[in-house]
């Protein structure tokens, strides 16, 4: 009782300031001025003045200011490291962690190699379900058939309508995602497929659409003029130029690349290199970036013989392929791969770099080695250490890494 | 160099005899002399006596700007000792005559020592400061509070 009544004299006494003292320093600053300062303030400073007025807060908000700040931060900070690690049998289980912001790496003393200790646990409202892929400081989740946006430095997040397909019956477990961004005309689009399958395993019907990010959002039907055939994605996605490449499965046991324009909105379907005999469920292949052109990459034999294969797309539209070049990887050089049972390899979101990392996990000291193609050396080791005791009895654990820098979009709805 | 005089008057009718090449770091005056080059006094309007003659202080260390190393060292050092001597508000008072002068490396520098100055302030202190009036209902800035809780909070870190 007493308390509420305080407050009450507390709301009063407030607002008898605002009114009554005028402050006596007068000051005005145009908005033009405020630009200047605005994008050189950190993160948290800018959420919080928010605060300030109407106008502070909508410069703010602005894609304008968005912008600007992902610039000036794009050549000041230093890129942060995150790894989402998500138990495939049990979705819920799941952790996302990071590196501190001004992280100093320690330099390895085997091989004078910076390792990075990602010791930071991003627990934040909102993250959830599976992981789909990062971009400009925004994270993309998708929980059952629903997909989250969520900005790791503001700690926004949004949750996009239901997508409601009309050809494709059931789509709970068959949906794709990829969340790109196309900096014509600045739009961060979600593209979504979602697919059906035959008795028989085969892909009968895939619809595709898009989301452009911005005030009531809605999905709608991608605007290729050429239908592509039905398929469902089998790998990671990857961008290139403004192109989504992923593996997919075009029929029972036929397996191409399929690209999307994120811009056009044009499907392309690249037949696989004969030779390099790609079975995406089945084979340990992977797509990559490899010096801006998009390479596939087979390494079954990798701890036999230290290295994988990869071929290079020379014309999309034609399926034409580069010869196969074979890559020595490090395998031997760092213990606890040589060690392993098996490696897994992905490509990470830079020109010419992979990550190699042991298939079993060491719950204690789960590692990853960040290889550069062209210059041929490790340039990163990647460690989690003291992961959560529940990924103990996991035993397919989905690892993705990437490095980012912070931004302060809002994501409206 | 050109050892042509420059009269510059501030809003409060201070004068200050510089010479041409400083008076071009003002990029407002460089204009104004290509438009017509025989005017040797300048009226500036918008910028009192004491905030000029700093303007005119930076511009005259900032005249030629050299090329070697050790030479922008040296500025940045005398950049920063510069910047020190002012509080927020007269820092406010520069950036605005840094604006309407078109001085860009001015401008850069205040810029980026406000930022510095201001960014563990609380939403309030910007109001005074910045002299901006508080446009939102009680209920509007809770809302918007809530939305950022987190950058109210001291420490940063996650908690493992």
């Amino acid at each position: 009782m007493r308390f509420s009544f305080r407050l009450a004299a507390g709301k009063r006494e407030r607002k008898r300031r605002r009114t009554v003292v005028k402050p006596q320093w007068k000051i005005s600053i145009p908005e033009n001025v405020l630009m200047e300062i605005l994008p050189r303030l950190p993160a948290k400073s800018l959420m919080r003045f928010k605060c300030v007025s109407k106008l502070w807060y909508s410069l703010i908000s602005s894609r304008y200011l968005t912008n600007i700040f992902h610039k000036s931060s794009s050549s000041t900070q230093g890129r942060r490291l995150f790894m989402s690690l998500v138990d495939k049998e049990m979705n819920y289980n799941y952790a996302l962690v990071s590196s501190s912001r001004d992280s100093v790496p320690v330099i390895s003393p085997y091989d004078s190699v910076p390792v990075f200790d990602l010791d930071q646990y991003l627990d934040m409202r909102g993250i959830e379900g599976c992981f789909v892929n990062a971009l400009r400081g925004l994270v993309c989740f998708r929980i059952g058939t629903r997909v989250r946006i969520c900005n790791l430095t503001t700690r926004q997040h949004v949750t996009l309508p239901i997508l409601r397909p009309i050809t494709v019956a059931k789509p709970i477990d068959n949906v794709w995602n990829y969340f790109g961004h196309d900096p014509v005309h600045d739009e961060y689009k979600v593209f979504s497929t979602v697919w059906e399958m035959s008795e028989e395993e085969r892909v009968v019907r895939s619809e595709h659409h898009v989301l452009v990010l911005g005030p009531e959002a809605s999905w709608r039907n991608t605007q290729n003029t050429i239908t592509p055939p039905p398929h469902r994605p089998y790998s990671q996605g990857i961008s290139i130029n403004n192109v989504l490449y992923y593996g997919a499965w075009v029929d029972k046991n036929r397996c191409v690349v399929m690209s999307f324009d994120m811009r056009s909105e044009e499907f392309t379907l690249i037949e696989l290199p004969l030779e390099a005999g790609i079975v995406w469920n089945t084979s340990p292949a992977n797509l990559m970036n490899y010096k801006g052109k998009l390479a596939v990459f087979e390494y079954s034999s990798v701890l036999n013989s230290g290295s994988m294969d990869l071929w290079v797309v020379k014309d999309a539209g034609k399926s034409q392929w580069s010869n196969k070049k074979t890559i020595d990887l490090p395998i031997f050089q760092t213990r606890s791969l040589a060690m392993s049972n098996g490696v897994l390899i992905h490509a990470t979101n830079h020109s010419c770099e992979i990550r190699l990392s042991s298939k079993e996990i060491n719950i204690h000291k789960p590692h990853s080695v960040i290889y550069d193609l062209e210059k041929n050396k490790i340039t990163r080791h990647i460690q989690v250490m003291n992961l959560f005791d529940s990924f103990c009895i996991c035993k397919f654990l989905d690892v993705t890494f990437w490095d980012d820098i912070e931004s302060i979009m809002y994501l409206e709805t | 160099m050109s050892s042509n005089k420059i009269v510059l008057t501030s809003s409060d009718g201070e004068s200050f005899e510089v010479e041409e090449v400083v008076a071009r770091k003002l990029q407002i005056v460089g204009h104004m002399l290509e438009d017509d080059c025989v005017i040797n006094e300048i009226p500036l309007q918008n910028v009192t006596g004491d905030i000029l003659s700093m303007v005119i202080e930076y511009c005259k260390t900032h005249v030629d700007e050299e090329e070697s190393e050790e030479a922008q060292t040296k500025l940045k050092t005398w950049d920063e000792e510069f910047m020190k001597k002012f509080d927020i508000k007269t820092l406010l008072q520069i950036i605005l005559a840094a604006n309407y002068l078109n001085v860009k490396g001015l401008l850069d520098l205040v810029s980026q020592t406000i930022a510095d100055t201001i960014k563990d302030y609380t939403p309030e202190q910007i109001r005074e400061v910045f002299g901006v009036e508080n446009d939102y209902t009680e209920e509007e800035e809770a809302e918007v509070r809530k939305e950022n809780a987190w950058a109210f909070d001291e420490a940063d870190t996650p908690k493992p």
